[in-house]
């Protein structure tokens, strides 16, 4: 679900994440959750900065972008391209709900 | 015919390329009108699923809107070639030539969205792609995107641009360039005919949403070769430019500018058709290269599969209440498998579909088609992130499985690769697909590497003693009475192909012993040891099969009762203890077993109050696991894993502090009793782990021999072919006895903890030639027996036992003389080539420090630490075991000894 809110500003797109994801790597349309063990928590857009393809998959270990290949770590910072840019990283908050927004376009 | 000197007017059965495309165009627009009647822009994928399943016309005229749609392309491109040959942009005036330039790119816009229109994978990812392409042209960009393609929730916008805005602009331009509209009649019906045989037997593309490969049209793969070289995908839109400007300057050039820049794009052509099939027929998943002669190459390339329309069938007898839609799809498999027993609600067809687990093609009507690239035992790693662990499913176990060390298998590898002498530690991350062909590789090739979870199931059928592998099917397969029945009928049938199976084997959580049995029951032999059953050397014609004192493994190894494991004879399963993010992993890659390895006596036998969860700290996974399961206890608090911080799921606490476990098995509920006073007050023990004290037996395994021929051949379960290599085992010695204790060292931490005679063997690498490469060695390895008992064991059965401290089977002596206190060994077994007893780990009252175990942590008692030990058993031959001395001891041994009389004579100085 995308939300649009008052809160966060009109024209912010936000997407409610659920708290208890499992640890590891979640692809959950327009972002990409990354839990580690001891409960640190980043989020991604699983868009593709080189050319907006939506990144769902791993493949050996690597966030994989299936149009052209380009890889990223776990951490969002690029390995091979033709990306230049690493995965932008998303500001997201707890609300009253227990669960997360994630801020999904500025 | 010569390409590019020669002026030629080219006629197909007479009639030019251009009347070919005006012909394929109105086909295409007309066909357009009667596929928007069943064609639903609000559900697109799902509209053209029941088109391809249930609607056979509309099928058919889908494919003739496709393929009309391709040949108009390909003829619109030859009428602008063969133009360009007789100078036919000088004939048009200006401002007719600019229009005519720029529809190059309105048909190419038509054509694309087209294929996003059909809102599968593909195309929802070509269209992220041209969205961000017009983004980022400067200035009007974002407005260029929101007007041509419009907001990303809505494919409307995009649908009325290629019925109507583009399509009417195309006709216009036709029009005004040509005067005609309407093509010629010989055109229009040879064109048809064409189409109508093509769409007869050749079905327009639908990507299924599962297959990891995503491409773009054909037309566009040579762009997308382009736009991978470039990490700023802008400069295409400048290429594009400049060829636009190029084409339309063309007619104000001069003879020989006009023949270079007409030079320029022909070469463009043949460069962007080379990329083409370059970017269709060789990318295969990640932007891999794949040849043709790869195995895979037919399940990555998207090749045309013959399979005609069934006008004829009577679709009306299909029971449409097996249909469900499944992520915005339905499926033909339905069609002969509908009536399949046997799911699990959540991997049911009703639920996830069937090519969510055997892929396929779910669109076609006809066995053979629905059956191209369909997996029919899916869950083996190698292909689970197909199945098992595609985004809308399990993504995330999947990779953690494949990083766990049930996959990787990487202790049984670096400390093989140690012992033989190939490392020079034991702990180094590996992984067992990895191996090469040295010595100690073909050692694991050949003996061990069937025994992880990366290795393929290739048979159906339960998972039983001599199973290996099978991926996520290792733990999570189960059949029925009724599926292991009609498994049999099948195994029976001389005509597999055409047999029908009724019931499908659940994919479930239950997840009994019998899972981890077969590869268990070898190496620590765990799973044997928890049922009590220790191997012997006997053979089937060696005992009476019905004396209960022996088992026989269905791989004909005899075992003989001793004692089983506390929590076996309760009835706890090995999941009850080891959880998900043990055996599946945590992402993380550990060099050896007990780094993964989540669980602790402490977590269940607490000392005082648990630390606890709530529901709500449930992860995702916890919590669907903790809803299928339905344990019902109200106001449930779960016990936090000390080393994981995860909830035990089976487990909760009262009010009253008290804590239980749930067996994941069959539901019942036992009492966990927290630590016992001797364990709490216990000072003298505080390094001791659990079970030191607890373990009942383990298995010792001793002086085997093991040499390695090189000409002989060998079955390598990794390549799964006998190649040249064959280590021989020759057994030792095997008995089931107390553990000997050892120093572990991690973290800065010590701890003593059991050990086992791990690798007592001599080694020789070179049998069979004249060289000897004869090798020693005397290694032992940390091991969790899991023989847990209330220990009936008492204060002796350690002190007095010379295998606690290393020395082997024996007799431990203690002689008092005039005043003087001394203890000997006298061993049972022969000393061996390195003057220690067979089954020793160090010599009496020595100790070694160099290639002792299979753990760069772990080591023997030092001297000054077996003299403290042998000193309490000293005084254990005077005093009571539960004597007030000895008890308090327990709780202060320095204050004791220094108390103790004249006549208390120990060995060893102070």
């Amino acid at each position: 679900m995308v939300l649009r809110s008052k809160k966060y500003g009109m024209g912010k797109k936000l997407k409610e994440i659920p708290a208890n994801l499992t640890v590891g790597i979640s692809f959950i349309e327009e972002v990409i959750v990354v839990k580690e063990s001891s409960g640190d928590l980043k989020m991604f857009s699983s868009k593709c900065p080189h050319l907006g393809c939506r990144i769902n998959k791993m493949d050996n270990g690597v966030i994989t972008c299936p149009c052209h290949g380009s890889t990223f770590n776990t951490d969002g910072s690029i390995i091979k391209g033709p990306a230049a840019n690493s995965l932008k990283e998303l500001n997201f908050e707890l609300n009253e709900t227990g669960n997360y927004i994630v801020e999904i376009n500025t | 015919m010569k390409i590019f000197n020669t002026h030629i007017e080219i006629k197909i059965l007479n009639s030019s390329f251009g009347m070919f495309a005006i012909a394929n165009i109105l086909i295409c627009g007309l066909s357009g009108v009667f596929l928007a009647i069943p064609y639903d822009i609000t559900n697109p994928y799902e509209s053209i699923s029941r088109i391809l399943l249930f609607n056979p016309p509309a099928s058919f005229i889908r494919n003739i809107h496709y393929w009309s749609a391709q040949l108009f392309l390909i003829f619109t491109l030859l009428h602008i070639w063969d133009h360009f040959k007789k100078q036919g942009e000088k004939k048009v005036k200006g401002p007719v030539w600019l229009r005519l330039t720029l529809s190059i790119l309105i048909v190419f816009f038509v054509m694309l969205s087209g294929f996003i229109l059909k809102a599968d994978a593909d195309s929802m990812q070509a269209r992220r792609i041209l969205t961000t392409l017009l983004e980022g042209i400067p200035f009007i960009g974002t407005i260029l995107s929101y007007s041509f393609i419009g907001p990303e929730s809505s494919l409307q916008l995009l649908y009325v641009h290629h019925i109507a805005t583009t399509t009417i602009i195309i006709f216009i331009l036709i029009y005004e360039h040509a005067r005609n509209v309407w093509g010629t009649l010989n055109a229009f019906i040879r064109s048809l005919i064409l189409l109508v045989l093509l769409s007869y037997f050749i079905s327009a593309p639908l990507h299924d949403n599962l297959d990891p490969v995503v491409k773009g049209p054909w037309y566009f793969t040579g762009l997308q070769e382009i736009l991978h070289w470039l990490s700023r995908p802008a400069w295409s839109m400048v290429i594009i430019l400049v060829l636009l400007a190029v084409t339309y300057y063309i007619p104000r050039l001069n003879n020989f500018k006009e023949k270079f820049a007409k030079q320029i794009i022909y070469y463009s052509f043949f460069f962007y058709l080379g990329l083409t099939f370059i970017g269709f027929y060789l990318r295969g998943e990640n932007w891999r290269l794949i040849w043709p002669w790869n195995e895979s190459y037919l399940e990555e390339i998207w090749l045309p599969t013959i399979e005609r329309i069934h006008f004829m069938d009577n679709l009306e007898e299909i029971p449409k209440g097996n249909f469900q839609t499944v992520f915005n799809r339905q499926e033909s498999c339905l069609l002969c498998h509908g009536g399949m027993k046997g799911f699990t609600l959540s991997h049911s067809p009703q639920a996830i579909g069937c090519i969510s687990c055997h892929q396929g093609n779910p669109f076609a009507l006809d066995k053979k088609a629905a059956h191209h690239n369909m997996v029919t035992i899916p869950g083996n790693l190698a292909d689970a992130y197909r199945s098992c662990g595609t985004a809308n499913c399990h993504p995330e176990i999947v990779t953690r499985v494949n990083l766990g060390i049930m996959n990787t298998a990487s202790g049984m590898v670096s400390v093989d690769k140690y012992v033989l002498g190939e490392l020079d530690h034991p702990s180094k991350l590996s992984r067992i697909e990895e191996l090469g062909h040295s010595p100690a590789d073909i050692h694991l090739r050949t003996l061990c590497a069937s025994c992880h979870i990366g290795n393929t199931k290739t048979e159906y059928g339960p998972a039983e003693q001599l199973s290996r592998g099978g991926g996520c099917l290792a733990c999570h397969i189960n059949y029925s009475a009724e599926a292991g029945k009609e498994l049999k009928n099948f195994k029976a049938s001389k005509n597999k192909n055409d047999f029908v199976f009724n019931f499908h084997p659940s994919i479930d959580l239950n997840i009994s012993n019998d899972h981890c049995f077969g590869c268990h029951s070898r190496s620590g032999r765990i799973s044997t040891n928890y049922e009590g059953w220790h191997e012997t050397q006997l053979k089937k014609e060696d005992i009476d099969i019905n004396d209960k004192k022996y088992k026989l493994l269905d791989d004909k190894r005899v075992f003989t009762f001793i004692e089983a494991d506390v929590h076996h004879s309760k009835g706890l399963l090995c999941i009850d203890c080891h959880s998900s993010y043990e055996l599946m992993g945590d992402g993380k890659q550990y060099m050896h077993k007990e780094q993964q390895v989540k669980i602790s006596c402490e977590d269940c036998h607490h000392k005082e109050k648990p630390d606890l969860l709530t529901i709500s700290q449930l992860d995702a996974d916890a919590q669907k696991i903790y809803a299928i399961k339905k344990w019902r206890i109200e106001d449930q608090k779960f016990i936090k894993g000390s080393k994981s911080g995860l909830a035990l799921i089976n487990t909760y606490v009262n009010k009253y502090d008290s804590a239980f476990l749930i067996s994941k098995g069959n539901g019942s509920i036992h009492y966990m009793k927290k630590q016992g006073i001797v364990c709490l007050q216990d000072n003298a023990h505080k390094r001791l782990g659990c079970e030191t004290c607890h373990t009942s037996w383990v298995p010792r395994c001793i002086s085997c021999h093991t040499e390695y021929r090189s000409d002989e051949m060998a079955f390598d379960h990794l390549s799964k072919v006998e190649k040249k290599g064959k280590w021989i085992e020759h057994a030792g010695n095997f008995d089931a006895g107390p553990p000997t204790l050892a120093i572990f060292n991690i973290d800065n931490k010590t701890q003593i903890k059991t050990v086992v005679p791990g690798m007592v063997l001599t080694i020789d690498k070179e049998a069979g030639s004249n060289r000897k490469f004869f090798k020693p060695e005397r290694f032992f390895a940390p091991a969790s027996a899991h023989t847990i008992i209330k220990p009936k064991n008492n204060c002796k059965a350690c002190h007095l036992n010379p295998i606690t401290y290393g020395y082997g089977e024996g007799k431990l002596i203690y002689k008092t003389e005039n005043l003087k206190s001394t203890v000997s060994f006298i061993a049972s077994y022969e000393n061996l080539y390195d003057n220690l007893p067979a089954d020793a780990w160090i010599g009496f009252l020595m100790t070694r420090t160099e290639r002792v175990a299979t753990r760069d942590y772990i080591r023997p008692f030092n001297v000054q630490e077996q003299h403290r030990i042998l000193t309490v058993g000293a005084c254990l031959n005077c005093h009571a075991e539960d004597s007030k001395v000895m008890l308090k001891s327990l709780i202060d041994y320095r204050v004791v000894y220094e108390a103790r009389t004249a006549a208390c004579v120990l060995p060893f100085s102070k």
